[in-house]
């Protein structure tokens, strides 16, 4: 470590040495849009330089003085060329047009930021236009659905959008909306993710060999773009689901200086509910008032401003909710003799809120910086209240009223200001700097209740609280993309981070390396490893996500959790065929958390720490890739072969003994295949299909009788004790494997003002049952114990229209 | 287009008929049983410790029942004290209606152990591994008193149908019967009794009826026993919860519907801790029936082996369990499963009618 950062400010010193160069800067966008391309390639064909365009579609090139042939490249859009000679710095602000012979969906969307030549590894990019034409659930198109079809990703349990990423937990991912960290990315309990599709530009999956400019979780980072609107002309689209509809819409607000992009998400299983609501009051006459429903929307807003040819201002917003309700009232009288009235009501709603202020500035042609203030907001709210009332009319007159409601409130808010500086001062460097300050505050619970009984002389009014929580974070960091030689390339990195909370600091210094050696045309090896640390843990510890799942920070007795990972890789590109990528790895995770033996956070954090141990995990495995992006047919296929382990036997945090136990999505293997075939322009179909072994379960193999207890009833004496069952191993149990085929279908049409899509999409298309949960179940005939697999999604075919205009 | 209405509405169709969560069946690996042992020693009381057998958890036939030639030997504080005694009583499984009632084993000894023994019970059987568990120095008396059962309020609420079986016969009439709801407010006081050491308790809160009486149109009922309906925990020590003590039987002394039933007195090391327990009652008697009624509160002194089994088995009866790691219940018996532990109880008793 004390070699290193010598190292690196020896590289920056060396920088000043150049002499005679000039530096070609600007942006790269679509030409009908004017939206910027993230990743686009520029290429001196001369001197056999380049670069990409950073997340705001800029780049920077400084090459020689003298005649330069720069190429400018994008996967589903003509290459343009612009040869001139070059005696001075120059912008150069090139627009591309699409191709529509070459507009086939994509794995890969350019080989500069996740090619054989790049130093990057474990990186994958997901083009938003293959993640709509996956076969989805519900014909919803998902964006964390599609990632779990990428080697070294798993999904939780059946249909859950949850990520475990090489061996990792839930929490340990990286979630950034427009650079803005997600807390809980999930709707629906976890069956579709808050990213919504038709709001994205980009997205970008990072599973190890971690630039140093991410931090803050040890397992993955999962960086999602926004769209930035239309400075030309408006258009959008609209589709009607089963069961959501969705709109988008972008256009100039001031042609060529402002634009917005807005896409609204809302489903209406509510509206059925109702329905059923209204059948059941019609059907029950003492049901006086019935509603019962639930939904989720998303709202993502984004304004575009372009102040000059330097500065450029972004606003985006995005606000997504979950929602369930029920409020029913029933009035019942029993001739003449009492009346019982009855009120229930449940008011239940989750979501999250992002907003971020962006400005770029171009400080000077190599030197580009992005300052943003942001806002991030968790919050899980629950109320419920009951109100009986009893009238008694005959023997006596007598009236009493039971009233009670119940409050809870949870949330986690943070307030970031960051600054990112990208410094590219010769094609053999290409370096990122700068730091960030977030205010966190976690209120894990507030829990009011209020009981008002007539027959009651003490009454309960309280509110407890078990105190807000206030943190700060900060983080400083610096990486260099280096060109040692034409062949080999590396990202060298350190991130500092700081975590102050109750009167408890920790800090970690973070170093980042990746590189790549071009062994041969078209096959490079590549190394990385990166060490990690996160200082936020999450409350959960059910089978699917739910809202009562709490975030809280680390304590003095909770330690930050602390990942090392290697990987060693080689990728091939196959010209005009395939790509090949083989990668193994091997993590190390200290002060990993898991539950103690029977306890839940169902609802509470009090006394979080008492229920979570501290040990240790390590991960390993293969990944192997391959993928076609060009051509009709286009698609991957994925394997892993992982392993997954937790200890536990630090003293009074011992689980399973001390010895080692497979982590509870511990896979041996997984294995996905993804296709597109284009027939026409107005005929596609997708398929996929995954295998995978099952999931771990922790499992009874003994059950016996409990202390008895002392009993007085008729029966007289005492009773048997309550069976318990016994536990003898954590995960010791392994489920059924894990398969299922989707298909879906598009059909095209070009119409007068646009186009209309038709998608068919059918999950689970041979009806696998898989399973969700394993419990000990009774057979309903013969009543005796068994142990069940509960399935929940059985073959669910799903229609879902489209209009571009 | 013909073709594609044909193939939506198969598509619909299938959905139609699958749309429905169907359990699967699968087998899972056989485990050999093992014998167990449950007894709490409690000073100055003679010492039972009862014997079972485990039972796979997926055996298509349930039996517990002790293996023939089992024997059972005392230990205290490493003496030997010789074989136990086998009895056999009668006990039901309470969480079955109509109650199964079987023919279970105790073994029983002359000794009586006193406070600071230690209890070690080893048991042998044909066929079956030896399994031997050892309980802590057995507690002290808890040091606490009743100071008041304040009735705050005693009503004859209402008059509700509720439909009763009749006896030799399938069918069920509705009788109405008055519904008594008594509020009480108990208060109790804790004094540590080992200041410097980390006590660990159990509070348990039951009810007992005596008497008989009769259903409004004639049909006799003897010792119908009364409810406890509701305790609420709102104790800064204990926790918050609001504990409904009910089952099959009417009555429930409930250490499995507990779910804070256990505390310590790490913040009231050395001193006193003054708890108020409100509580509800419910009860469906006629007015002229003759029943007495009798709330108990039982503070017991825990080894940290009973300590860590009630606070073990309440965590794997909570609403949540589907949400949550199952639950390994402590056992501390070697070889085999079950609990050698020891108490001390204080109970207190009052009429409540």
């Amino acid at each position: 470590m004390r070699k290193t950062i010598p190292f690196l400010f020896l590289l920056l010193l060396s920088l000043s040495a150049m002499a005679q160069k000039h530096c070609i800067s600007g942006y790269v966008m679509d030409a009908a849009s004017r939206e910027t391309l993230i990743g686009a390639t520029i290429l001196d064909r001369n001197s056999g330089q380049g670069c990409a365009t950073n997340n705001y579609g800029y780049y920077s090139l400084t090459l020689d003085e003298g005649p330069v042939d720069l190429q400018f490249s994008f996967v589903g859009y003509d290459a343009v060329n612009q040869a001139f000679n070059l005696v001075a710095d120059t912008l150069i602000t090139v627009k591309m047009s699409s191709n529509i012979q070459l507009q086939e969906v994509t794995v890969e969307a350019n080989r500069a930021t996740v090619g054989a030549n790049n130093p990057q590894m474990s990186i994958i990019e997901l083009p938003i236009k293959q993640i709509k034409s996956i076969p989805t659930l519900m014909g919803e198109a998902d964006v964390l659905k599609a990632i779990q079809l990428l080697p070294g990703v798993q999904n939780g349990s059946e249909g859950s959008a949850g990520l475990y990423v090489r061996g990792g937990g839930p929490d340990e991912n990286l979630l950034l909306m427009d650079g803005v960290p997600l807390y809980n990315v999930n709707h629906m309990f976890g069956f579709f993710s808050v990213f919504n599709p038709d709001a994205l530009k980009n997205v970008t999956l990072y599973k190890g060999g971690f630039p140093a400019r991410y931090g803050g979780r040890i397992s993955s980072v999962v960086d999602v773009r926004m769209k930035d609107g239309d400075m030309q002309k408006y258009h959008g689209n609209f589709s009607i689901g089963l069961i959501s509809s969705k709109l988008n819409l972008e256009g100039p607000i001031v042609k060529d200086k402002l634009s917005f992009n807005l896409s609204v998400r809302r489903t209406y299983s509510d509206a059925l509910t109702n329905l059923y609501g209204l059948i059941g009051k019609l059907a029950d006459p003492s049901i006086d008032k019935f509603s019962l429903g639930y939904y989720f929307y998303d709202l993502n807003a984004k304004l575009n401003w372009k102040i000059s040819d330097k500065d450029r201002l972004y606003l985006s917003w995005y606000s997504g909710d979950d929602k369930i309700y029920a409020n029913v009232k029933w009035d019942y009288a029993y001739e003449d003799m009492y009346a019982d009235h009855e009120k229930l009501g449940l008011n239940w709603k989750w979501g999250n809120k992002v907003g971020a202020l962006r400005w770029n500035h171009i400080m000077s042609p190599q030197l580009f910086m992005d300052a943003s203030v942001s806002y991030t907001q968790y919050r899980h709210d629950l109320g419920m209240d009951q109100n009986y009332t009893y009238e008694e009319f005959k023997p006596n007159t007598y009236t009493s009223t039971d009233e009670m409601a119940m409050n809870f409130h949870s949330g986690i808010h943070d307030l970031t200001a960051r600054t990112d500086f990208h410094y590219a001062p010769n094609p053999r460097h290409d370096i990122r700097f700068g730091g960030g300050y977030t205010y966190h505050f976690f209120r894990p619970e507030v829990q009011s209740m209020k009981i008002n009984f007539t027959e009651a002389e003490a009454n309960t009014d309280t509110v407890a609280n078990t105190g807000d929580v206030h943190a700060h974070e900060a983080m400083l960091y610096v990486e260099d993309n280096i060109a040692l030689n034409e062949a080999v390339k590396m990202n060298v990195g350190l991130h500092y981070s700081a975590f102050a909370v109750q009167g408890n600091f920790y800090h970690l210094l973070q170093p980042r390396f990746s590189m790549s050696a071009m062994v041969a045309p078209h096959f490079s090896l590549k190394a990385g490893y990166a060490y990690m640390t996160q200082y936020i843990h999450l409350l959960s510890n059910s089978n699917i996500t739910m809202p009562t799942d709490l975030w809280v920070p680390v304590t003095a007795r909770i330690a930050p959790e602390r990942g090392h990972q290697f990987s060693l890789g080689g990728f091939y590109e196959l010209p005009n065929l395939f790509d090949i990528s083989l990668e193994g790895y091997y993590k190390t995770m200290d002060n990993v958390l898991e539950y103690k033996d029977g306890t839940s956070f169902f609802g509470t954090s009090q006394g979080w720490e008492d229920k979570v141990n501290l040990g240790r995990g390590w991960a390993y495995g293969v990944e192997l890739l391959v993928q076609r992006s060009f051509g009709k047919t286009t698609g991957w296929v994925g394997y892993t072969w992982a392993r997954s382990m937790r200890k536990f036997d630090r003293e009074g945090m011992v689980i399973n003994n001390g010895n080692p136990f497979p982590a509870k999505y511990d896979r041996r293997h997984d294995f996905s295949i993804t296709v597109q075939h284009k027939f026409s322009d107005r005929f596609d179909i997708s398929g996929t299909w995954v295998i995978s072994s099952g999931n771990c379960a922790t499992l009874s193999t003994q059950a016996y009788p409990g202390i008895p207890i002392t009993y007085y009833s008729q029966y007289g004496g005492s009773v048997v004790g309550t069976p318990i069952i016994g536990y003898v191993e954590r995960n010791n149990f392994r489920m059924p494997v894990y398969h299922r085929l989707d298909l879906g279908m598009n059909f095209r049409k070009q119409k007068k003002h646009g186009e209309r899509v038709w998608n068919i999409s059918v999950y689970n298309v041979y009806n696998r049952q898989n399973p969700f949960i394993v419990i000990r179940g009774y057979d309903q005939n013969t009543g005796l114990p068994e142990l069940q697999q509960v399935s929940i999604f059985p073959i669910i075919p799903s229609v879902s229209y489209s209009y571009k205009f | 287009m013909k073709t594609t209405k044909i193939a939506l509405s198969i598509l619909v169709f299938a959905t139609l008929l699958s749309a429905c969560t169907k359990p699967l069946k699968f087998k899972g690996e056989y485990v050999d049983p093992k014998l167990v042992v449950n007894c709490i020693a409690v000073p100055g009381e003679p010492i039972k410790a009862v014997v079972y057998k485990s039972d796979f958890v997926f055996d298509t036939i349930t039996d517990y029942t002790m293996p023939e030639g089992t024997q059972a030997f005392l230990f205290v504080n490493g003496v030997s004290k010789g074989e136990m005694q086998v009895n056999a009583d009668t006990t039901y499984y309470n969480y079955l209606n109509p109650p199964i009632f079987t023919v279970n084993y105790h073994f029983t000894h002359d000794y009586v152990p006193q406070i600071g023994d230690v209890v070690k019970i080893s048991v042998t059987a044909p066929g079956f591994d030896e399994i031997e568990g050892s309980s802590e120095p057995l507690p002290n008396e808890p040091i606490g008193s009743y100071e008041d059962a304040r009735i705050t309020k005693w009503d004859t609420t209402s008059s509700r149908g509720y439909r009763v079986p009749v006896p030799d016969s399938d069918s069920t009439i509705t009788v109405w019967l008055k519904e008594y709801r008594k509020h009480l407010t108990v208060t109790i006081e804790i004094t540590d009794p080992n200041p410097g050491v980390l006590d660990l308790y159990c509070l348990e809160a039951s009810m007992r009826t005596e008497g008989d009486w009769t259903y409004p149109d004639g049909l006799e009922h003897h010792e119908q026993p009364a409810e406890l309906h509701q305790v609420y925990f709102n104790d800064p020590i204990i926790g918050t919860s609001t504990v409904e003590l009910e089952d099959q039987f009417g009555i429930d002394v409930g250490l499995t519907n507990r779910s804070r039933s256990t505390f310590n007195d790490a913040t009231f090391d050395g001193g006193s801790y003054r708890m108020e327990i409100p509580m509800v009652t419910n009860t469906l008697f006629k007015a002229n029936d003759s029943i007495n009624a009798f709330v108990e509160i039982k503070l017991r002194h825990l080894t940290e082996g009973a300590y860590n089994y009630y606070t073990t088995i309440t965590s794997g009866n909570n609403l949540s369990q589907y949400y949550s790691e199952p639950v390994g219940v402590y056992s501390n018996v070697q070889n085999g499963f079950g609990l050698v532990a020891g108490s001390n109880d204080k109970v207190i008793s009052f009429p409540v009618w």
